[in-house]
């Protein structure tokens, strides 16, 4: 092939390769975070999805596209036994989920709208515990059998009774709304009947979650384990079936033509590549050599949009997730609530933005969602007033609390760039008031260890969610023994309340409580959420229907609407 | 002859052993396990109970105590059974054995490049000492000692895919497959891995090259009417090839560490880059496995390198 040379391009190359070196010299070259850096110029912003560029048509062409759409990610899928594997990330959601199906799903345009997926149609009893599910007669499995009531069965009773060989993840959730496996019955192959242990508001959301996807019972059972961990076993009812795999390079998904949605899937193929360094992925993308990353971060995406405007969407949505401090309650000082408001306090919001890169406000539940509390009480929270005032007050409760000068404090975080730099910058903001914090770094298996026995005083420390819902947010973060609490938040009268919230079928009246929950959470000033991320996806130009469809990172990928011109 | 394999053989066997043991040790003593592992590469929410993380201890055999782990993994091992993955539940072997061809079909091209590049260009040099081409070659080589391995593949991968619209560092495929897309990726991987031993050996030869140029037995042929070519290569580089041999076998284990850092950037699924995975996900018969194999092939380079020597310069007996 002819070599040219022009200075643009040498430009490109070396303003690359400068800022791999950089990157390098600064940071260790791990995969990317699950929980990636934040962004918005303005202390809040509006939660809405923007696009960089022209943003793709809508319109889909009449017949079927011969296209092959290539997505990069750092690192092979962990699982494609989504609800029974502890590590799985989006970076086994994304290439499994395109070949599954699920009971009902969350729209790829937009996560919180509930559609029909392997259930055609549903009703409730009239005290909401009894769901009665009725099932497509259209769906077969990849080996051409049909999906049967069964099969949707066996595998919400996994989930409810897991075998002992595999292990729960994300899709747990389920578990907490039915408690045995008799409660789920088939009286014939079209029908599923689930009955709850209360009728519960947040059955369906969290029914419609990736991690709740079906597996066919037969060809499962005959697996040892009885898993398809392993991506080309997978036999499901998606729209794609698995094709060639190289395990550490690539993952071809080829289009499964007895799809039940007519039409689709547009697309003949894709094909995840795994490429785990982060230069690398930036690489391809420039180069046009893939057409979609599903995250990157701040910095890489304004260069990005500065380098290929008009040719590259660099997508800015917000991300069901974000960047907090947590303090410890069992321990000194911060089992004082005047110290760890004092903590709050200190912390500007708006600062964050221009040293993390720009954000959303919010509180407890993500902001943009449903359930979050809305932008004009967010700025009403303590934390988000005046910052000079609020500083003032910090002093003068860390005086009160008996520190007039101020204390000492180790802070940890993960061993990780984008953790270190939030937990420094926290660090930063808490030194005004006088708390001086000494960020260490830990191993990330080592800081797991670290946050879950509650070996610390203050961590910087983000989180993310794969779907949001108050149930599994709240009741992993802030209910006494909580998998996710790691400050130790013990309150029954909170407990109560997020129980009975789960139990509020009238959307109004549950979120007016979810409010209240929100406002006390906040006053605990235990996890203190001091800015909510947002996701950067670059798509090129030429792909259509790959816009982020809400906060969460894990529904809405099963790419059967998407095309490449 | 028979006596000296047969002491290798024990030796090699007891460096392997104690590998495997170090391996083990260090991986235990690690913070954390693959529970938290698991954990760490998952965060957000769902994690597991003290009860539950205990259940998934139990049930990966994480629960028993280290000697009981250590010699249960060494049976296996002898039945030819290297347990599974702690993470994806597959065979260890069914892991390794597609990336293992990928780790060693790099180290050869690279030791290739690295040895026939590096001695070439060191005889040429020495030949014309002070000249263009040596202080060119010499300059070379400092940079190729200096410039981080990742750095020059990025530039590669780059200045491959912009000026010659050539993405090499995804879509990897097995030579016996494709030997044109292999090779089109995996050359360039080579040539960023072969350049640090390279230019050591490179050094070595025009050293020894130079001292072999200056000494008695140089001159004698000269005297004799021997031309240049054949004294540099029949009579200098022969004698200097064993400094630049030692460097070789030296180097050979330096290829198979420098690969988890050529995998990462070049996007080849190898052992480095499943050794990394490993290590970060406490996946401990996968690191263990793994270690032991990386082992082997540096008591296996020795064994080579000691065998060419013994060819290369019959003064050198093996026994001895």
């Amino acid at each position: 092939m002819p070599f040219t040379f022009d200075s643009r391009r040498l430009l490109i190359v070396s303003a690359v390769a400068l800022s791999a070196l950089l990157a390098a010299a600064c940071a260790s070259e791990a995969e990317e975070p699950e929980v990636v850096p934040t962004e918005t110029a303005t202390a809040v912003a509006t939660a809405t999805t923007e696009s960089s560029g022209n943003g793709p048509e809508d319109e889909s062409p009449d017949k079927p596209v011969e296209g092959v759409l290539r997505i990069a990610q750092a690192r092979d899928p962990t699982s494609c036994d989504l609800p029974m594997s502890q590590a799985t990330s989006y970076q086994s959601v994304h290439p499994c989920n395109p070949m599954l199906s699920q009971i009902v799903r969350g729209s790829a345009k937009d996560h919180a709208v509930i559609e029909p997926d392997l259930a055609i149609s549903w009703e409730t009893s009239d005290d909401g515990t009894v769901w009665t599910l009725t099932v497509r007669p259209d769906a077969t499995w990849h080996n051409g059998s049909t999906v049967t009531s069964d099969d949707l069965k066996f595998s919400l009773d996994r989930i409810i009774d897991t075998p002992p060989e595999l292990s729960i993840g994300r899709g747990g959730v389920i578990a907490r709304y039915v408690d045995d496996v008799t409660q789920i019955d088939t009286p014939d192959e079209s029908t599923l009947i689930i009955t709850l242990d209360f009728p519960a508001a947040s059955f369906l959301p969290n029914l419609s979650s990736a991690y709740v996807s079906v597996y066919p019972r037969a060809e499962t059972e005959s697996l040892d384990p009885p898993s398809m961990a392993q991506f080309s076993d997978v036999i499901g009812s998606g729209p794609f079936t698995p094709g060639s795999v190289t395990r550490g390079s690539s993952y071809s998904l080829l289009k499964y033509a007895d799809y039940y949605e007519p039409g689709l899937p547009k697309l003949n193929e894709v094909r995840f590549l795994v490429m785990p360094n982060p230069a690398t992925r930036m690489a391809a993308m420039r180069t046009h050599a893939i057409d979609a990353i599903a995250i990157i971060t701040e910095p890489e995406a304004q260069g990005l949009e500065k380098d290929f405007a008009g040719q590259i969407n660099v997508f800015r949505s917000p991300q069901a997730g974000g960047n907090t401090v947590q303090l410890n309650l069992k321990d000194s000082p911060f089992d004082d609530p005047r110290v760890r408001k004092a903590v709050n306090l200190a912390l500007s919001r708006p600062d964050a933005d221009l040293a993390l890169g720009p954000g959303y406000a919010g509180a407890i539940l993500p902001p943009g969602g449903p359930w979050g509390l809305s932008e004009s009480e967010v700025l009403e929270l303590p934390g988000y007033g005046d910052k000079e005032a609020e500083r003032a007050e910090a002093r003068a409760l860390l005086e009160q609390a008996g520190y007039p000068d101020g204390l000492d404090v180790p802070m940890q975080t993960q061993a990780h760039p984008f953790f270190e730099t939030l937990a420094e910058f926290a660090a930063g903001q808490l030194g005004i008031v006088g708390i001086r914090a000494e960020v260490t770094p830990v191993e990330p298996v080592d800081y797991q260890r670290v946050i879950r026995s509650g070996d610390f005083k203050i961590i910087g420390h983000s989180h993310s969610f794969s779907l949001d819902d108050p149930d599994p947010i709240l009741t992993d973060h802030y209910t006494c023994g909580g998998s996710e609490n790691f400050p130790g938040l013990c309150d029954t009268e909170l407990d109560g309340l997020i129980s009975q919230q789960s139990r509020v079928l009238d959307p109004g009246e549950r979120k007016a409580l979810l409010d209240e929950i929100q406002r006390r959470i906040w006053q605990e000033n235990a996890k203190i959420w001091f800015q909510w991320s947002s996701r950067r996806a670059p798509v090129w130009a030429n792909v259509h229907g790959m816009e982020p469809g809400g906060p969460s990172l894990y529904q809405g990928r099963r790419l059967e609407q998407v095309w490449v011109e | 002859m028979t006596r000296y394999l047969v002491r290798r053989a024990v030796l090699s066997a007891i460096t392997i052993w104690v590998v495997t043991l170090i391996a083990f040790v260090l991986m235990r003593v690690a913070p954390g396990d693959a529970v938290l592992a698991a954990m760490a590469r998952s965060p957000g929410e769902g994690a597991l109970s003290p009860q539950q993380m205990q259940e998934r201890r139990a049930a990966l055999g994480l629960d028993r105590s280290y000697p009981v782990q250590y010699f249960t993994w060494i049976a296996d091992l002898a039945r030819l059974d290297a347990g599974k993955s702690l993470v994806s539940g597959v065979p260890v072997s069914e892991e390794v054995t597609p990336r293992i061809a990928v780790t060693i079909e790099l180290s050869l091209l690279a030791l290739a490049l690295a040895g026939v590049v590096g001695a070439v260009t060191g005889v040429f040099a020495a030949g014309a000492r002070g000249g263009r081409f040596d202080v060119g070659a010499s300059f070379a080589s400092m940079a190729g000692l200096s410039a981080p391995a990742f750095w020059l593949g990025l530039l590669v991968v780059l200045a491959l895919a912009i000026w010659a619209d050539l993405f090499i560092a995804a879509g990897y495929r097995p030579v016996w497959e494709d030997p044109a897309g292999n090779l089109v990726r995996m050359i360039p991987a080579a040539a960023v891995l072969a350049v640090r031993p390279g230019a050591l050996i490179f050094r070595v030869v025009r050293t020894a090259t130079i001292e072999m140029l200056d000494s008695d037995f140089v001159r004698t042929a000269r005297a004799k009417g021997l031309g240049e070519p054949r004294i540099l290569w029949g009579h200098a580089f022969r004698a200097s090839a064993l400094p630049g041999l030692t460097v070789l076998g030296a180097q050979t284990v330096f290829l198979l560490s420098g690969s988890v850092v050529i995998e990462q950037v070049f996007g080849l699924p190898g052992l480095g880059r499943l050794l990394t995975d490993g290590v970060l996900s406490r996946d401990y018969p996968v690191v263990q496995f793994l270690v032991m194999l990386f082992g082997l092939f540096a008591v296996l380079a020795n064994l080579v390198v000691d065998f060419a020597y013994s060819r290369l310069d019959p003064r050198v007996r093996l026994a001895a």
